[in-house]
């Protein structure tokens, strides 16, 4: 019996970390975004070790020190201190704390309920599908902002209302994504197929619908961690998200916006660029990861 | 290498193993009830090749689907029939059987292979593992030895380096070697029937006279595996049936040993098909023969016969009742109010 012609070998035979490694190097968009990434979580969770002073220590000897780089400036305050004299740099590792509590936690809460929302919806259908969609385009149809406003004003402002706040915002977003992925993978032929060789249930969910679920969900939870750490600027810049005492880039923004064009720039400058590098590098590592994550794909990038 | 069965069939060649009478199959639609199946009967031998031949809707694909409980109900419903299975010396109906019952059965007792072999292997599952889950399933083996099994399972389905190809994904095997994945997983529980559902329609011409002698001789002349075969091509169920059943409109019109069905056929749908066959010998300057008027519509309640409109043979009969399916010789069935070789109406 003759086959046909072989496909080529795309690399079969490495298996797991090894062939991750592989092929984050073939792509170095994905690569800078990966260890952006891993640089802002290990920024995040080491503060206190990499932070060269403390945030919130005021020396008024020191005030308005400017970076290393312009006239006047040291290295004992890199990115230079603010009217207070808090350190810049410290100030800037300090407010990763925020942006990586927002984006991850806020992330998983919006998959957490997603998931569970679509799932239901779309493997049992019927009445309760469409139920449990009008309240997902209730959620949608609300403007965040002005929930945001009433829950600042009314419950206080902090960390943990923000972030339950984007999670439950966002998860309308991941429940229609995931009921499409069920609607869609329920009738694929491999599910058929799998029911045809007398599968179980659960082993038809773990094996053929979870799996297939994973890369859709995972890019989309990337971009909106990004989205999310954006939006957090944005309510700390507009002063409704963490209470003043914690440093954050939007509250960080803020103090520093006054004195844009009248001698103090870098307040501003470095939060913006920590904000607008930590963006990017997301979008680049979503994108790497919606490519990797489809094996179809995959193919064609390896 | 041929894999021992692991459920020694008790069944001589021959033997009848399937035996479905009046099979009855509808869908709840909101035009109304969509009557799909009408009384399909036909009879499977241990070790044959029934081909099913019919145009779309005929019902061919419902009638197997509903027979290992794969169709979604609601809105398909089975409304009448029995479909015997007969395993050694058990005989259990598939219509009544129960939830696991049917599990057992699915893949254990009846292999399925689809039309679509680019949408039936999961993206993100090995090849290899894919064929080990079934075989697991069926034959309770450990992880190494369901492995083993795949493994030569892939030789067998003619798959070259095997081993090496157990850890690929579905992308990257051709449509042609896809489908011989799909029957190497109907193989895994070496069922004694296996069904296959259009199996060559997505494939091209060449890969498709692989497919069927991959069939012909690995899974039923080395295993003794009986096969039903549903195309609508009646050129591919002369390369692999011993007999055929022609349907229409939801019903077998005709079932008899392929030569006959060639020679001898006595129904006018299935004269029709035959004519309708392009011949290389044609010189092009005569037009394909081709079946006047459309198909059925099966929200009609199918009290008379489903071909009348088209038949030029009709009369008055054919409107008033159903024609049952009847044997004219020891095999050979048809359900037609009118004796073609006689050429006059049935006493």
């Amino acid at each position: 019996m003759t086959a046909e012609p072989q496909t080529v070998d795309f690399g079969t035979r490495s298996r797991g970390v090894s062939r991750l490694f592989r092929l984050i190097l073939r792509d170095p968009a994905g690569l800078v975004g990966l260890i952006l990434v891993l640089g802002l979580v290990i920024t995040a969770v080491f503060a206190p070790q990499l932070a060269p002073h403390d945030p919130l220590a005021q020396s008024l000897t020191n005030a308005k020190a400017p970076p290393v780089f312009s006239d006047g400036g040291s290295w004992d305050y890199p990115l230079g201190t603010d009217r207070l004299g808090r350190d810049v740099l410290s100030r800037i590792i300090y407010g990763a704390r925020v942006s990586v509590t927002v984006g991850f936690f806020g992330a998983a809460i919006a998959v957490t309920i997603g998931l569970f929302i679509g799932l239901i919806a779309g493997f049992v259908g019927g009445k309760l599908d469409k139920a449990l969609m009008s309240l997902v385009d209730l959620v949608l149809s609300v403007p965040y902002l002005i929930v945001v406003i009433v829950v600042a004003s009314v419950l206080g402002r902090s960390l943990f209302n923000v972030v339950m706040l984007f999670g439950v915002t966002a998860s309308p977003l991941f429940a229609r994504t995931t009921r499409g992925e069920v609607l869609r993978l329920r009738e694929a032929g491999f599910v058929s197929a799998a029911r045809a060789t007398g599968a179980k249930l659960p082993s038809i969910l773990g094996r053929h619908i979870f799996p297939n679920l994973v890369g859709p969900l995972l890019t989309l939870a990337t971009f909106e961690m990004s989205a999310m750490i954006f939006y957090e600027a944005g309510l700390s810049f507009l002063g409704l998200s963490v209470p003043p005492n914690i440093p954050s880039w939007g509250n960080m923004l803020d103090s520093g916006r006054r004195s844009l064009f009248t001698g103090l720039p870098w307040l501003s400058i470095f939060p913006g660029l920590a904000i607008a590098l930590t963006g990017l590098s997301m979008n680049l590592l979503g994108d790497w990861m919606r490519d990797i994550l489809d094996p179809r794909i995959r193919r064609a990038r390896g | 290498m041929i894999i021992p069965s692991a459920s020694p069939s008790s069944a001589r060649l021959g033997e009848i193993i399937l035996e479905v009478d009046g099979l009855e199959v509808s869908f709840d639609s909101p035009d109304g009830k969509v009557h799909a199946v009408n009384g399909v009967s036909f009879r499977l031998r241990a070790g044959e090749a029934l081909g099913v031949v019919g145009e779309s809707g005929s019902g061919k694909s419902v009638t197997m689907m509903s027979l290992v409980g794969l169709l979604p109900s609601p809105p398909a419903r089975i409304d009448g029939g029995t479909a015997q299975l007969t395993d050694g010396e058990s005989t259990i109906d598939l219509l009544k059987a129960g939830r696991n019952q049917m599990r057992r059965i699915r893949g254990g007792q009846i292999g399925f292979v689809f039309q679509d072999p680019l949408s039936a292997l999961n993206p993100t599952m090995r090849v290899g593992e894919q064929i080990a889950e079934s075989v697991r399933k069926h034959r309770h083996l450990p992880d190494d030895e369901a492995k083993a099994m795949a493994i030569s399972l892939l030789a067998d389905v003619g798959i070259a380096d095997p081993e090496r190809r157990y850890r690929s994904y579905p992308h990257e095997f051709s449509g042609g070697m896809r489908q011989r994945v799909m029957i190497a997983i109907a193989m895994a529980g070496d069922p004694p029937i296996v069904i296959f559902d259009e199996p060559t329609t997505a494939l091209d011409v060449t890969v498709q006279a692989q497919i069927v002698e991959l069939v012909k001789t690995r899974l039923q002349r080395e295993r003794g595996t009986a096969i039903v075969w549903i195309t609508h091509d009646l050129a591919v169920v002369a390369g692999i049936a011993d007999r055929v059943a022609v349907m229409y409109g939801g019903t077998v019109v005709e079932s008899a040993p392929i030569d006959e069905i060639y020679e001898n056929p006595q129904h006018p749908y299935t004269r029709g098909l035959l004519a309708a066959i392009p011949s290389a010998d044609s010189d092009g300057s005569t037009r394909l023969a081709s079946i006047e008027g459309s198909p059925p519509d099966l929200l009609v309640e199918p009290d008379f016969c489903p071909f009348q409109p088209r038949c030029s043979y009709a009369f008055d009969r054919c409107i008033e009742t159903r024609p049952a399916l009847i044997f004219v010789s020891d095999n050979h069935r048809v359900a037609c109010h009118y004796d073609l070789i006689a050429d006059r109406p049935r006493p």
